[in-house]
């Protein structure tokens, strides 16, 4: 069999080195998706193999070696990265990049004339309307995808209003943070009245609340002596005064 | 009268006749012969059918938007597109002429169209209980930049982080989430999966027909569609496996040039595989020392011993040492987490057999709902169809490994099996694996032995596949005709169907919200719950709650819940009991939990998978009382700090101390 070229090897040096800089310099994602998803699953691993020695018969066998090593390389960056404290994106970058090209430089030393990988052989002869089937066949799919997208962020099966009520920070226990946040499904009018012991402290009347919106705020009261107290809030629908919602939290004694 | 004079009146020869049919039906013949496609691949079905998968896509989708909004349909356009996406498929991959680029580009485009099926059940986010529970220790590596924290839902999930590692580096690298990183990672595991399965199949049986055949009985597999395409370490760790049993195939037959190569190509996905999964190392450990024990009984005079089994010692060495040194190292973590599971299993059957123990009835839920005739009879039709192949198939897979010199008919084969002289150990191993298909359909029929049986699924069905791939080539497909395609393409593709609807147990269908049913119990109400705590409680907070919402507090709520797993707290003694006893503080004071949640949608229908908070719960999956979940209203020191009318959360900080 005539020996190959390493240009397989090179090729994947370069796709490193290019990693390396998606990392740094680019924030586009689909950018750096189609940059480093070859490097970690496949480029790393095919270096790998090659400095180990010939494995694999067929090329779809080459493949799936290939990707178990890049995995079993991944393993090990891992552990590796987590022990030096570097389990960061450039840190992944680097990672890879270095086993690559060590693995190249290993391939060229061990293995300077390689035997020639089998070309793959029965692939089928695709024409004009082979590839516009095949396309309409991936628009259909990925309109699948976004239909359930769509019905996904559509489904509310539960139309309601969060009530909440939190002491202040340590430094203040008498500041009382109360908030409404809206989930319905049209815009809503509330009365909020707040006791303490029984006793009406606030009361705010007809707040209007858009679906998605949140409504806050503090309400500083004083602690009580030596007892924690404990103080409520009553949120009401303004049609009937019916109540609606009741959360409570305490106030610990002064 | 003697046995001479029954004979020569011919009293035998009905029974004679009616034995030579039951040895044809299931004794090793081997009938027909191999038939192969040497062509090249035929563009036109592979665009077709990539075209019929699209649309059967894209009717799933639209069954599952139907679903969602309640509506009649859903089901009728759910299951026309599955029919639609795996029956012509499977079909043109089990004819028997096809060339083998075709074949395994058909295998490699069902499987990733079943792994977009499970995709478009939730596009956007996890809803798979276990997926919850290993994006709680990838959201860690991901944002803590720390291997090892703790994961209270699954505490042994750390200790093996081989698919969080492989996640969030790509999550890292391409600056994505971890559920969109994990779609593109399982996107090549699927595609390497079954790429390898293919490889392995074809290594052992010399025939890429049989291996797509067995490929496809294996997608019969219940764990195939879901759990073995979810974000979890499984998913992974039997892709390594299946690379690994490649990777032995493949190696050289003597030990000499390429054999060091091939051994440390395996011990590096060994390796990968002991810091992964578990249950997959187990189960490959046992594979290769298994398969050196029947390679050492095998007679062969050609070759000395030592020479024939260098690779398979070395990779049963390495199976058997590599996960132990890994379980030492990370001190032990899956004795309290497997240990248990196990020995309930098998007491379960033990019992099961002894007539000591209720049979768990398949197709019914915990909550007693009957899973649609549908799915019972696609269930029911899978299992019965991989019987009669296993049946019918299981000698003539033996008579297949049978050394052919001199041994032409199956029966000589299967003499020459008998007496050790066998061609491929791997073959026997495999032959006689199958009977834990058997063994696994009696695990499940046990109420405390169906986890085990459902587990054990995903590595029988190589065996399985297999010797049901061998019955249809050398029995049922012996004479190619055009009835014969239909009904083996609609046999197979009832096996993988059966397969589809085992493994959703039976909510296929996306559907409106079903307490305590993991998947469909998870909606934005509950979601916006656990993003409320993270945002006005903080990260880190002690909290108590039911099992699904458990798992938004960790992960959406970024919350340290208590579990009895990780901290030996039951907390469902607080939210069952009636009044605030001294039986419902403990675990608040044991546990030092801070808040609880309570979601009062439990209380209306019982838990479909029998459990609202722990397995052990007294009440057993029933719907709690109202008053019993919000008994905290009572006390002074409990404030109720969130309420959006179904769910309330209650601060017992000031429980801690109070006697």
């Amino acid at each position: 069999m005539p020996p190959t070229s390493h240009r397989d090897l090179m090729a994947a040096c370069l796709w490193a080195l290019a990693a390396v800089l998606a990392v740094l310099f680019v924030d586009n994602t689909l950018i750096r998706i189609i940059i480093c998803a070859p490097l970690l699953l496949f480029l790393t691993g095919h270096a790998a193999l090659r400095a180990l020695g010939p494995i694999g018969g067929s090329p779809p066998e080459r493949v799936v070696y290939a990707v178990g090593a890049s995995i079993a390389i991944s393993l090990v960056g891992g552990y590796l990265l987590n022990w030096i404290g570097y389990l960061t994106p450039l840190g992944w970058a680097l990672w890879l990049a270095a086993v690559t090209v060590l693995a190249t430089v290993i391939a060229l030393h061990r293995h300077p004339n390689p035997a020639a990988v089998p070309a793959p052989s029965g692939l089928p002869v695709f024409r004009i309307w082979h590839a516009t089937v095949l396309g309409i066949a991936i628009l259909v799919t990925y309109g699948a995808y976004g239909m359930a997208v769509r019905d996904e962020a559509g489904q509310r099966q539960f139309k309601y209003t969060e009530l909440w009520m939190l002491p202040g920070a340590p430094a203040a226990p008498g500041n009382l943070v109360i908030g409404i946040k809206s989930a319905e499904a049209e815009p809503r009018h509330f009365d909020v009245e707040v006791r303490l012991d029984g006793t009406t402290v606030a009361l705010w009347r007809s707040i209007a609340v858009e679906p998605g919106a949140t409504w806050t705020r503090e309400l500083a009261v004083a602690p009580r002596e030596g007892r924690p107290q404990k103080a409520e809030a009553l949120l009401y629908q303004p049609v009937g005064n019916a109540l609606y919602r009741r959360v409570s939290t305490i106030i610990p004694g002064a | 009268m003697s046995a001479a004079s029954l004979a020569a009146f011919g009293v035998w020869r009905p029974f004679r006749t009616a034995a030579a049919r039951i040895f044809d039906v299931f004794g090793p013949t081997l009938h027909g012969k191999e038939t192969e496609g040497n062509s090249a691949a035929n563009s036109g079905w592979i665009t077709l059918l990539s075209l019929s998968a699209s649309v059967g896509l894209f009717l799933i989708a639209a069954g599952h938007g139907a679903g969602r909004r309640g509506e009649a349909d859903a089901g009728v356009l759910f299951w026309s597109g599955v029919i639609l996406l795996v029956l012509p498929i499977v079909g043109r991959a089990a004819w028997p002429v096809v060339a083998r680029g075709e074949r395994l580009f058909l295998l490699l485009l069902l499987t990733e169209s079943l792994f977009l099926y499970k995709i478009l059940y939730s596009p956007t986010n996890f809803v798979q209980f276990d997926e919850m529970l290993h994006w709680i220790t990838a959201d860690d590596i991901l944002h803590r930049h720390r291997l090892f924290l703790k994961n209270s839902l699954l505490p042994v999930s750390p200790s093996y982080p081989g698919i969080e590692i492989l996640t969030t580096a790509f999550a890292n690298l391409a600056g994505l989430t971890v559920f969109a990183a994990s779609n593109w990672v399982l996107a090549v595991l699927r595609a390497t999966f079954v790429t390898a399965l293919f490889l392995f199949f074809e290594k052992i049986s010399g025939s890429p027909r049989m291996a797509a055949l067995a490929c496809l009985v294996y997608m019969g597999c219940s764990n195939f569609v879901i759990f073995d395409a979810m974000f979890a370490y499984e998913s992974l760790g039997i892709v390594l496996c299946i690379l690994i049993l490649l990777a032995e195939a493949a190696a050289p037959k003597k030990w000499g040039v390429g054999s060091p190569a091939a051994l440390a190509l395996i011990a590096m996905f060994l390796a990968s595989l002991a810091v992964t999964h578990h249950v997959s190392v187990f189960f490959c450990a046992g594979y290769l020392v298994c398969l050196l024990a029947v390679e050492m009984l095998r007679r062969d005079d050609t070759l000395p011993l030592r020479d024939r089994i260098g690779v398979a010692t070395g990779a049963a060495m390495l199976a058997v040492i590599l996960p132990v040194m890994w379980i030492y190292a990370r001190g032990n973590p899956i004795g309290d987490y497997l240990g248990p599971a196990i020995a309930n299993g098998m007491a379960g059957l033990i019992d099961k057999l002894n007539g000591n123990s209720t049979i768990r009835v398949p197709f019914i839920g915990a909550d007693g709902a009957q899973q649609p005739i549908g799915y019972r009879i696609a269930g029911v039709a899978s299992v019965l169809f991989v019987a009669i192949g296993l049946a019918t198939g299981f000698f003539r897979s033996l008579a297949l490994s049978g050394a052919t010199v001199g041994a032409t008919s199956g029966w000589a084969r299967l003499r020459a099996v008998a007496h050790r002289n066998w061609r491929d150990s791997r073959i026997v191993l495999l032959t006689v694996a199958a009977f834990g298909f058997p063994v696994s359909v009696a695990f499940r029929l046990a109420p405390a032995g169906w986890e085990i049986g459902n587990r054990m699924g995903t590595f029988v069905f190589v065996a399985v596949g297999f010797v049901v791939a061998v019955s249809i080539v050398h029995f049922w497909q012996v004479r190619i005709s055009r009835w014969n395609h239909l009904a083996i393409g609609l046999a197979v593709g009832a096996i993988v169907l059966g397969g589809i609807t085992t493994g959703s147990g039976g909510v296929a269908v996306r559907g409106e919200y079903r307490a305590g049913a993991d998947p469909e119990s998870i909606e934005p109400m509950g979601v916006a719950a656990a993003v409320w705590t993270r945002m006005w409680l903080g990260e880190g907070n002690r909290f108590a709650a039911d099992r699904v919402n458990r798992t938004l507090l960790a992960t959406y709520g970024q919350q340290d819940v208590v579990t009895s797993i990780a901290d030996g707290v039951d907390a469902s003694r607080t939210f069952l009991s009636e009044n605030l006893s001294p039986d419902a503080l403990y675990p608040i004071r044991r546990g030092r939990i801070d808040f609880l949640l309570v979601d009062l949608r439990t209380t209306t229908v019982p838990a479909m998978l029998g459990e609202y908070f722990e397995k052990t719960e007294k009440t057993r999956g029933r719907p709690p009382s109202t008053s019993s979940l919000l008994k905290f209203d009572m006390s002074e020191q409990v404030g109720r700090v969130f309420d959006n009318g179904w769910m309330v959360i209650f601060d017992v900080r000031g429980l801690h101390a109070a006697n």
